[in-house]
Parts: C-alpha cells; structure tokens; sequence
C-alpha cells in the first residue's frame, strides 16, 4: 500500500507514470489526511474538494488518451496564500483581502499547470508574510505537527506544517527574510530559498520585493530540486527575474557522486557564539560537521565581519519596501472597504485601520518612519549601504568555500504566545535574514530531532548567487548520510 | 538630522507617522506603538557605529540595467474580471468611492 506519510512527488510520478495509481486516488489519498489532521493543524486557508478533483479527472483524461503534459501530470501541489492561483480566492491571510478572488494565474502556477499539476490549495500564513510563527494570520494559528503547541514557524507556516502532517506533497511558500526555511526547519521538511532573479515574482503578493523570493517546501531534496527545475526561469512579466543557465537539478543531483571530495564548506566564526547558541542547536552542527567530514568534505574557517548589522538592515529596508508595496491596499479597488467614512480620506485610514493587523501596521509604521523626511539618510540609506557590506562579505566568503553551513534558526520550535516582543522576535531570522539581503540561494535540511521535546531541528546551506546545484547536492549528501532516515511527526 | 547616537534622544511621533501612512491608529494604541517601534529603531541604530561614507547603497539584490520587451500589444481583457472584486460599481462599470471632501469643508 501506498504510505502518503513517506510519499515525495518524485514517487508519485513514478506510481502515476506505471498505472499504479490516477491521479484522483492521489488527490483522494490527501484529501483523506486533511480530513484527519487539518482540524487539529489549521494548515490550509482554501481548499475545494471539487476544483480538486475536477482538475485530477482531467489529468486522468490526457494520461488514458496519450496526452500526459510531464511524469507529473495529476501531482497535487498547494500553495502559499499570498500566490495567484486564478478563480481561487488570495487574501495573504490579511483581513483587507477578504471577498477577493485572483484573475490570473502566477507564472509560477502557470508553470506547473502546464505540467499538469492540480493545484490543491492554498495554505495559511502570517499576514503579508510578516511574521516568525504564524501566529499573525488573520484566520487561525498554524499548529505545529510535532507538537501542537509549539508554532510552525513562519511566515509560511501553513505550507511547511502541510508537507510535515503529510496533507499535501508539496508547497510553494515565499522567502523574504527566512521565510521558507524557518518553517522548513521548524517542521522537519526541506526548505529553498532560490538565488533573486531565479524564479519570476509575477503573481506573488509583494512584501520586500527586493528580497521576496519564491520558494518549495517538500519532503526531500530530489523533490526541491524537481520544483526548482520547473518553476524557475526568465519571465516577461518580471523584470527582476534573471536569464541564468537552466541546468537540470534533479537529474544533476540524481546523477552526481555520492560523496562530497572536494567541497569546502565554511564555517563564519561570527555564526558560532559560545553559549549564546541552543545547545540542541550547537549539538545539530556538531553532528553534521562529522557527517560531511565522513563525506570527504573539507571544514574550513570563514568571516562575514558585518553580518551583526543584518537584522537592523533588514527590518529598515523591508519594512521601507512594505510601507510603499502595501500602500495600494486602500479599499477603492478590492478587498475590504471601511463601511461608515463620508470622505475619501477617511476610508483610506479607517480601511486600513481596520484590514490590517498588529504586525502589519507596525512594521507599516516603521516603513514610513525611515524613509520620512529627516529619517531618510539617517536609516533608509545607511541600511542600503549595510546591506553592501554584507553582500562584499558573502562575496569574500565565497572566495575561500563553496558552501556555507550554519543552524536555520538559532532555537528549536518554541510555543505559541512564547514570543510577545517585535525585537526578540526578530532576533529569530540572524541566519537566514542576510541572504536575501545579499540575493544568494539557501537551503534548510532537517538533520535531528531534540531529544527531549522530540522536535525537529533543521540546517542550513548558504550557496553563491545561481549556486543551487552547489546547495542541493550537500544538502541531499546529509539527508542521505543523517542516521534519521526520515522525518515523521507522529500525528 | 538627528543623525547623531543620541539614543535615547529618538522621539517617534506615532500619530503623524499613521497620518502619513494613511493608518487610523486609536489612541488606545499608541503608547504601546511608540514603545515597540522605539524599541526597534534603537536597536536599529547600531549602524551609527559604522562609518559608511565611502559605501555605495545597494539597491537591489541583481544589478539590472534597462529590462526592454518587444513593442508589441497583449490582450489584457480583464477589466470585466477586475471589476467584480470592487466594492462598489456606478453603472457597472465605474468604481465607485466616497466624495473626495466632506459636505462641511474645513
């Protein structure tokens, strides 16, 4: 019998390739576990078991008369709330997008429609992905399948606990400041956060977009790798988006060696901080030096000096981009509109008054504090120039290292309502806030589980811009390597 | 400026801040609003330990020059589509939003 709990994508295409299995027995077998588990995890926002099928029948359809569009026609893939999926409702978990339906697809979801993929549902998150935790989502908490008190981590939270309690196969979340990995670590699945530029933004609800990245959340690295293959690319309708060579990374990770002979990781010496560090944390490190050591690899010793000033650069630039990006929201053209204003100016400020929550307005405020007239060269663009420091710091790094290892968040899944103050919150993305900073590709692995809470721990691989092959391959040398063969929560 | 490390000196006016953003905050919640965003902007201000004169800022995480496309018309065709996520319609065809200026103007 199929096992969904261990099910990747790369194996159900092989089922749906050999007749093993339609794709509507596929979509049935998830819409199975979300009956069982979504009331105790609140993973989705959407789903409509109807659309679903609808889609998985069709897919049947073309495989029954030769017309199969990929090995992965009828995989069921959800989403993040803040990606256009058309006809679907998208409302980035915020209040003031409730009632609206999106219009187009993003290229994203036009991509792997036109692989045949169903597009099963759209997953909980903090609001305009502002948040650590999902806790900031206007509808519910996520809860996290490993312990249902402790959060999922954020701000894709719905998408990473979906893929852990095995609900679906595979998500696509969106990564700002870590917002990918955190999730992916906190819940035992594999999170990548692709060079800027490699995947096109069309259709992603803009938080940062100099920073916003889309990103899959999936059970292994074979599955990263087979997303990344089909989602990435130049687009027209993304100027940022970047023409790069498309290598083949699963079959490149497929077919490269199983060992990691020659490969320099490094290791900042600012990342390691004696007794600040979670000693599970500190413990995970430990052991996956020792695994990549027994895989050839070489340790060496590296700096990134002004990586201290990553999170104030971060929260003055993203915060900056957020109070412009979000300014369109106002009530005129979508979303909620303030019921009692007799002017213009008053719906502006009661619309938003009333569509946004706590996290959003603050970080709202804060944008349009640092770039105000007399903040401006004091704040904004001291940040800018931070943020250069630190992307030279990167490109130094590189110079002596291909890849470099460091924990994806400096403490395991912690409980709801744990964390009440914004700066100890943000304190949470000091590993994975400067790569997006510096616009380079990072990956979350799992790699143990804390021994006295039973929870998942994950680690990250920080890779060149356009350097994905680099951090796939010595992440799926852990997975392979990990004495933890696979991470299930017992739920 | 307030540029230099004064740090206790950062004095945050919440309400014309909200004004600017178009943001109605109660009153309610701006003691607490001024102290997480003082909060933050202290901790922010570390940088003033770094002397960043001859820095560029970066802009972007990709260095982009112009992004040209063929001069060619795309069907958009959405306008009926877009319309039906409005609040509210004149005609079926017009967004409709309250009057710019009160009846009562100041």
């Amino acid at each position: 019998m199929i096992d969904i709990k261990k099910l990747t994508l790369v194996q159900s295409s092989k089922l749906l390739c050999n007749g093993d299995i339609t794709s509507i027995e596929l979509c049935k077998l998830y819409l199975d576990r979300v009956n069982e588990v979504e009331d105790r995890i609140k993973a989705f926002v959407y789903f409509n078991e109807e659309k679903i099928l609808d889609q998985a029948k069709k897919s049947d359809e073309r495989r029954n008369t030769g017309k199969t569009l990929s090995d992965y026609d009828g995989i069921p893939i959800a989403v993040k709330d803040l990606i256009a999926v058309k006809g679907d409702p998208c409302t980035c978990g915020s209040k003031i997008l409730s009632g609206v339906d999106s219009i187009y697809d993003a290229t994203v979801v036009e991509k792997l429609r036109n692989k045949g993929f169903v597009l099963f549902g759209r997953n909980n998150m903090d609001e305009f992905a502002m948040g650590s935790t999902c806790e900031n989502s206007s509808y519910y908490p996520t809860k996290n399948p490993w312990n249902l008190n402790c959060v999922p981590g954020g701000s894709s939270g719905g998408s990473a606990a979906a893929v852990a309690a095995s609900e679906i196969g595979a998500s696509l979340g969106s990564d700002t400041g870590g917002s990918v990995r955190q999730p992916a670590a906190f819940c035992g699945v594999v999170g990548l956060k692709p060079t800027y530029g490699r995947i096109s933004r069309y259709g992603l609800v803009a938080y940062a977009s100099s920073l916003d990245q889309i990103g899959p959340l999936t059970k292994d690295v074979a599955d990263s790798a087979l997303l990344l293959d089909i989602i990435s690319g130049k687009d027209e309708k993304d100027s940022t988006s970047l023409n790069s060579d498309n290598p083949n990374f699963l079959d490149t990770l497929i077919n490269s060696g199983r060992d990691l002979k020659g490969l320099k990781v490094g290791m900042p010496k600012e990342y390691y901080i004696k007794d600040v560090l979670d000693k599970n944390v500190q413990k995970s490190i430990n052991y996956t030096v020792s695994v990549l050591e027994n895989a050839g690899a070489e340790i060496v010793d590296v700096a990134l000096p002004h990586i201290k000033y990553a999170i104030a650069s971060y929260y003055v630039i993203a915060t900056a981009e957020a109070s412009a990006n979000l300014a369109r929201f106002d009530g005129v053209r979508y979303g909620h509109r303030s019921k009692d204003s007799d002017n213009l100016l008053d719906m502006y400020l009661n619309t938003r008054g009333e569509g946004f929550g706590d996290e959003v307005k603050r970080r709202i405020l804060l944008g349009t504090f640092v770039l105000s007239s007399g903040y401006y060269d004091a704040y904004y663009l001291k940040a800018q120039k931070v943020r250069t420091l630190i992307k030279n710091d990167f490109d130094k790094a590189f110079e002596q290292c291909d890849v470099i290892l460091s924990p994806t968040s400096p403490c395991p899944p912690f409980e709801l309502g744990a964390v009440t103050d914004p700066v100890q919150m943000y304190l949470a993305d000091i590993y994975t806030i400067s790569v997006n900073l510096a616009g380079i590709c990072a990956i979350s692995v799992p790699v143990d589980i804390t021994e006295s809470m039973n929870l998942p721990l994950g680690v990250q691989f920080i890779g060149p811009a356009f350097g994905e092959d680099k951090i796939l391959k010595t992440a799926k040398v852990l997975e392979d390597n990990r004495k933890i063969k696979s991470f299930i929560p017992q739920i | 400026m307030e540029n230099n490390s004064k740090k206790d000196d950062i004095a945050i006016d919440v309400a014309s801040v909200a004004k600017l953003a178009r943001l109605k905050i109660d009153n309610s919640e701006i003691k607490q609003l001024q102290e997480d965003m003082t909060k933050i902007v202290n901790y922010i201000d570390q940088f003033s330990e770094l002397d960043l004169d001859d820095v560029e800022p970066t802009i972007h995480a990709a260095q982009f020059n112009n992004v040209w496309r063929e001069d060619k018309s795309v069907k958009g065709n959405f306008t009926e589509e877009i319309l039906k996520n409005a609040p509210a319609l004149v005609d079926d065809e017009l967004i409709k939003v309250p009057q710019m200026m009160s009846g009562d103007t100041e």
